[in-house]
């Protein structure tokens, strides 16, 4: 009987790699084990959970209802007295985004009032709701008859954020009200659209990951067509309305100039690209189509190759809020929209569970970590849209804006965190991410409860608990991220300066234990017991990076790295004077946990040259001084402040003020 | 031009007055004028509107082309002029129509237009705004307005199937009201008028509803029922043929009936007239012809490129060589201008004789000279784009034919056979024999070759089941093509969602009814799309 076993692990794992190594591109059948199932009970995230709750989602509903008129919208459709719209035609998706959020977070703190006003929330919207079923506040209120005439103006893109917010909302408290309004905004635009002749590009994508929640919520294939039709309009030239008028903008804006399919470079709009190839690697993954992985994989090396920060955040620019050219990376200007590293978290989630490869879990991570927790402020009161890697004393997170999709876009991000932790398959587990936490996985053979702990990101000792029900064969798979090996960013634009042969170590019950390494994973395959205990250890020194020359911003310049951290020099400006100061390649690191610093964090601190103005003002001096990095997430949570991820490593010019007030 | 058709148009044009009274250089403050201060005068020009509305059917992108060129008598395919206005006529070959389809949105838009005014004009009447004319009955009037609407309501029916039935002037978004119930409501409304309509056949009447010309449109009605319906209705049709029946009278000569003065035609029951200039709305020669045939009329204007509209040329194969209404209904061979030159193409025959040929290769694309041309309706020398035929909406051919099918299908197909070869002898002068139909020839199959067409040849048969009283279906072809009845007959005898045809391939039974439009649903989410749109 053990022997048969044996062998037919050895068999299943040969018929797995062939999906996740080769160039074939056949779909692997991992699924995420769902946040509702992960109890988080670390350090590091539960705090920032907390906050969520307690502070982000009461702004994000103080600021939805009160402060800004989007829930009046609502309320104006439902009286019928022919008021005007307020604010912006997406300004709907908003309502949903909170809605979602608060939905994730009834699920990790039961809230009776919260739900209750969820549920106040979800009667105005269902009120609004047309007869044929359309729901849009924004045309409902300036003029029915022009709907569906623009494709830009967002109307799939709010439908999509109402859908998932209602399946976030009936997977928590198991009410169907708001799923049934979903649906029926779904079914009429299945009816405009699904017509021989009929195309329809939507200006900004989002409904189609969205269709194919509501089609696993609902088990109806025609959501998943529904999709599959969304991503089959892109790049035939049916474009109409503002996108496509606009000459700053146009097809490629939208990832619309090349079928999805055919895609292989990154181009326009960051969120809008992050969502559709977020759908795409949903559509593909339902329908065992590797037509859309193909494409998907193209371009997920266009932007992590020659595209992304160190931050894990992309779109460069401001204007096109997305892409411009390969390595135009500035960071004083980075846009970095938060948005954006969110929609980087989610498409590199799908790819990882198409591909079973750990590399999507190593730039998700850079995204989770540093590009999107840098949107919200420790407080949870305060949000940045764009994240620059290097800021003069001029920029701050702000309370609310206008077009406020990062602050609900963020919650709903740390809500659901336990979605990215573990994923499985019928006969194997993987652990992507490395978050204190206990969850329970229904193997085809039995169940097995996984217990989380350790003290990351400041610390890499993990301890994992493995607990199956009876004696359980399967092979674990635990994610050795890539800075662990030498490698910060799969492709070759980042570089750490130094090799590392302090590796990671894998213990089992405290003995070593074989493992293979497969798609940047540590296989263990064999009998679990009740109370393994795995212990993995990744040293976390100060590790240095560099761009290629490419990246032209960066040249002569390191950012630092722990753990899956970036570091930051931040000059709040209370300190004296700026510290100008360069960061020689060999400079020495050392690291101190201070609890109280910035909600507890691991600064780093070197010695390093400062250059000062002589006292009488003749010239500059050298003197050794000490450069403090904190963890570029935790900025610009101490008042107005100087900062930097890039450091410099070498004066090439100096730049002289005679007075504190000369420019 | 004849003094009926001057008095008519005067009714017709009286209705600018409700909409463009620009004539008067007297200053008229047109912002203190509302339907509850305007003096209704002319009791005429008040429900004038009702009807000058119909002529907006009979363009190539409304009512009339739809009923011809979705069916397989008609096709509308791009051609080396290059006019396609972005493939929106190969829908309605292809039966890939949508919501987003302009003829679409235009055929609702006059059918509703048609309704919302009669509406009105019945509460008018009924409310005295608008007092009936010197020696008509209130009740007659009214009856007139009602079969009128009840008209517009047959075209929602036939071609929408289901959609809003509003009968009063409120402000409320109407909901759907089904294909039945909106049939239900028309043959209601009809059979409650007839007693009151006027049974005048003079000039007053002309291009208006008499009783006779509500009977045929309930006739149709009928005739269509089990379509609408579910149940079919011959017994009912045959009555309100057999009513009208000798009370007009068959044109001698087929394509009398069809010239520019046909106003006087003893043939028509019910005509939409048309003039060049006071009436506008006819031009099927601007979209069928080749520019060149300007010089065939020495025309005021240039028709559109190389033309379109044109015989599918499966349904020219079916014709006998010697019935008359091949070359009376179709432009065929070599054209010459007035001067006996022959005139020349342009595109891909540049230069070269035009000479029109049956033959098409498929419905997307076709040479300048390809495909035979409209020729029913006259172009008088000289005329303008818009000619002045009045279209014989109904006409006694077709009561004859109407009565004949409703004989055939309930058993007596002899006396049916004798309705058709009435109605053939004017066809076949020269081969009078073969004017002759009988019993036993109406119950075989139709003679049209369907399949679908690859390069002139067909290359997938499709469908080849046997239609049921076939060659009948036939004879209304020959008798009633450009007429806009093809549509309904295709789907009456089972051809319209089962046959291929040039580059049509069946798409379902639920191309039977349109899509409602766009702008419609847009405006109005009390409205419900039609199943598989």
């Amino acid at each position: 009987m053990n022997i048969l076993k044996r062998k037919l692990v050895l068999l299943a794992l040969p018929t797995l790699m062939p999906c996740v190594t080769n160039a074939q591109q056949s779909i692997v059948k991992m699924t995420p084990v769902n946040f509702s199932q992960v109890q988080i009970n670390d350090n590091f995230w539960s705090p920032r959970i907390n906050t969520v709750t307690n502070v982000t989602i009461p702004v994000c509903i103080q600021q939805t209802e009160v402060v800004t008129p989007r829930i009046r919208n609502f309320e104006k459709v439902a009286r019928k007295q022919g008021e005007k719209h307020e604010g912006i035609y997406f300004d709907d998706s908003d309502v949903y985004k909170a809605l979602e959020a608060i939905a994730y977070s009834l699920k990790n703190h039961p809230d009776a009032k919260l739900e209750a006003k969820a549920d106040e929330w979800i009667d105005k919207i269902a009120a609004a709701q047309q007869p044929d079923g359309y729901l849009n506040t924004y045309y409902t209120l300036s003029g029915l008859e022009n709907r569906w005439s623009d494709m830009e103006k967002h109307e799939d893109y709010n439908a999509g954020h109402l859908i998932e917010a209602a399946v976030a909302y009936y997977n928590t408290t198991g009410k169907r009200k708001l799923l049934d309004v979903a649906s029926r905004v779904v079914d009429n635009i299945d009816s405009t659209f699904k017509q021989q002749n009929r195309h329809w590009v939507s200006g900004h994508e989002e409904i189609e990951l969205a269709l194919v929640k509501l089609y696993k919520a609902t088990g109806k294939e025609k959501y998943l067509d529904l999709a599959d039709w969304y991503l089959q309009q892109r790049g035939h030239g049916y474009g109409r309305g503002a996108i496509w008028t606009n000459r700053h903008m146009g097809e490629k804006y939208c990832q619309d100039d090349v079928p999805v399919k055919d895609q292989s470079q990154i181009e326009g709009h960051a969120v809008r690209a992050m969502y559709l190839y977020t759908g795409a690697a949903d559509v593909g993954a339902a329908r065992n189509d590797p037509g859309y992985l193909k494409a998907m994989n193209n371009v997920w090396e266009d932007v992590v190759y020659r595209n992304m920060y160190i931050t894990g955040g992309i779109g460069s620019s401001g204007s096109n809020e997305g892409f411009t050219v390969d390595y135009d990376l500035p960071n004083k200007s980075a846009y970095c929209e938060t948005c954006a590293s969110v929609g980087m978290v989610l498409w590199n989630e799908r790819m990882n569970l198409l591909t079973g490869n750990a590399k999507f879990v190593d730039v998700l991570e850079r995204s989770l970590y540093n590009g999107a927790l840098d949107g919200l402020s420790l407080s949870g009161d305060h949000f940045f849209y764009g994240n620059p890697l290097a800021s003069d004393n001029n920029y701050q997170r702000s309370e609310w804006f206008g077009t406020a999709c990062c602050p609900s876009n963020i919650a709903r991000l740390v809500e659901s965190l336990g979605n990215y932790i573990y994923a499985s398959s019928d006969d194997a587990i993987w652990v992507n991410l490395f978050v204190g936490s206990s969850t329970d996985i229904a193997l085809k053979k039995g169940k097995v409860q996984l217990q989380q702990q350790s003290n990351y990101p400041w610390n890499g000792n993990i301890k994992l608990t493995v607990n199956p029900v009876s004696k359980t064969n399967f092979p674990l798979h635990i994610r050795i991220p890539g800075w662990a090996v030498n490698q910060p960013v799969p492709g070759e634009t980042y570089q750490f300066t130094d090799k590392t042969d302090s590796t990671f170590t894998i213990a089992l019950n405290g003995k070593p234990v074989k493992y293979s390494m497969q798609n940047g994973y540590a296989v263990i395959a064999r009998d679990w017991k009740k109370g393994d205990l795995l212990t993995l250890n990744l040293p976390m020194p100060v590790r240095k990076i560099k761009a290629i020359d490419s990246v032209k911003v960066n040249v002569n310049k390191i950012a630092l790295q722990r753990g899956p951290l970036m570091y930051c020099v931040e000059q709040v400006n209370t300190d004296q004077n700026k510290q100008s100061y360069i960061v020689p390649e060999n400079t020495a690191f050392n690291t101190v946990y201070d609890q109280n610093m910035l909600n507890g964090i691991v600064m780093i601190k070197a010695q390093v040259p400062v250059l000062t103005p002589t006292a009488d003002g003749s010239g500059i001096k050298t003197e050794q001084g000490t450069l403090t990095a904190i963890p570029y997430y935790s900025w610009a949570n101490r008042g107005k402040s100087e900062m930097q991820v890039w450091l410099p490593t070498r004066v090439s010019s100096v730049n002289i003020k005679a007075n504190s007030n000369d420019q | 031009m004849k003094t009926i058709k001057n008095t008519m148009v005067a009714v017709l044009l009286s209705l600018t007055v409700l909409t463009a009274c620009k004539n008067n250089l007297n200053e008229t403050l047109y912002s203190d004028v509302t339907s509850s201060t305007y003096k209704y005068d002319n009791p005429y020009a008040a429900i004038g509107i009702v009807y000058a509305n119909m002529r907006n059917l009979f363009s190539h992108t409304n009512y009339y082309m739809l009923q011809e060129t979705t069916s397989d008598e008609l096709v509308m395919p791009a051609n080396a002029s290059g006019w396609d206005d972005g493939g929106i006529y190969k829908h309605m070959h292809l039966h890939t129509y949508n919501s987003l389809d302009p003829q679409v949105n235009n055929m609702f838009n006059t059918f509703y237009n048609g309704i919302i005014n009669a509406n009105r004009i019945i509460v008018q009447i009924q409310t005295d705004v608008i007092k009936p004319p010197a020696g008509v009955t209130k009740e007659s009037f009214l009856a007139e307005v009602q079969v009128a609407r009840a008209f517009y309501y047959w075209l929602v029916c036939d071609n929408f199937g289901n959609g809003p039935l509003v009968t009063n002037t409120d402000k409320t978004l109407p909901s759907m009201t089904s294909r039945k119930d909106i049939y239900n409501f028309i043959v209601t409304e009809i059979t409650a008028a007839l007693p009151n309509l006027s049974e005048a056949q003079d000039k007053v009447m002309y291009g208006r509803f008499n009783k006779w010309a509500a009977k045929a449109l309930l006739a149709n009605v009928y005739l269509n029922a089990e379509v609408y319906s579910g149940e079919a209705k011959w017994t009912e049709c045959l009555q309100q043929c057999n009513d009208i029946i000798g009370k007009y009278s068959l044109e001698n000569n087929y394509s009398d009936i069809f010239k520019t003065q046909n106003e006087s035609s003893p043939e028509i029951i019910f005509a939409i007239p048309f003039d060049q200039t006071l009436a506008q709305g006819f031009f099927p020669e601007m979209f069928s012809w080749h520019g060149a045939l300007k010089g065939k009329k020495n025309m005021q204007a240039t028709p559109w490129g190389s033309g379109s509209a044109m015989g599918v040329s499966q349904f020219i194969d079916t014709y006998s060589a010697n019935d008359e209404r091949l070359a009376d209904t179709w432009l065929i061979g070599p054209q010459l201008g007035t001067d006996g030159k022959p005139l020349l193409g342009s595109y891909d025959q540049a230069g070269k004789p035009l000479n029109f040929t049956k033959d098409i290769p498929n419905s997307l694309f076709t040479g300048e000279s390809e495909g035979y041309r409209m020729n029913k309706f006259e172009v008088q020398l000289g005329a303008m784009s818009n000619l002045s035929n009045d279209f014989p909406f109904f006409r006694y051919g077709q009561v004859l034919m109407m009565k004949a099918e409703c004989l055939l299908r309930t058993g007596d197909a002899a006396q049916a056979a004798t309705l058709v070869t009435n109605v053939r002898n004017r066809a076949f002068k020269t081969a009078p024999a073969e004017a002759i139909v009988t019993a036993a020839d109406l119950v075989k199959n139709s003679v049209y070759k369907y399949g679908y067409v690859e390069n002139y040849k067909i290359t997938d048969a499709g469908d080849q089941s046997t239609i049921q009283y076939g060659k009948f279906l036939d004879e209304l072809g020959y008798e009633f093509a450009w007429e806009a009845f093809r549509r309904r007959d295709d789907i009456r005898f089972g051809v319209y969602t089962k046959k291929s045809w040039l580059s049509h391939k069946p798409q379902g039974d639920t191309k039977i009814i349109f899509p409602l439009p766009e702008p419609a649903l847009n405006s109005n989410p009390n409205l419900k799309q039609n199943p598989g749109y």
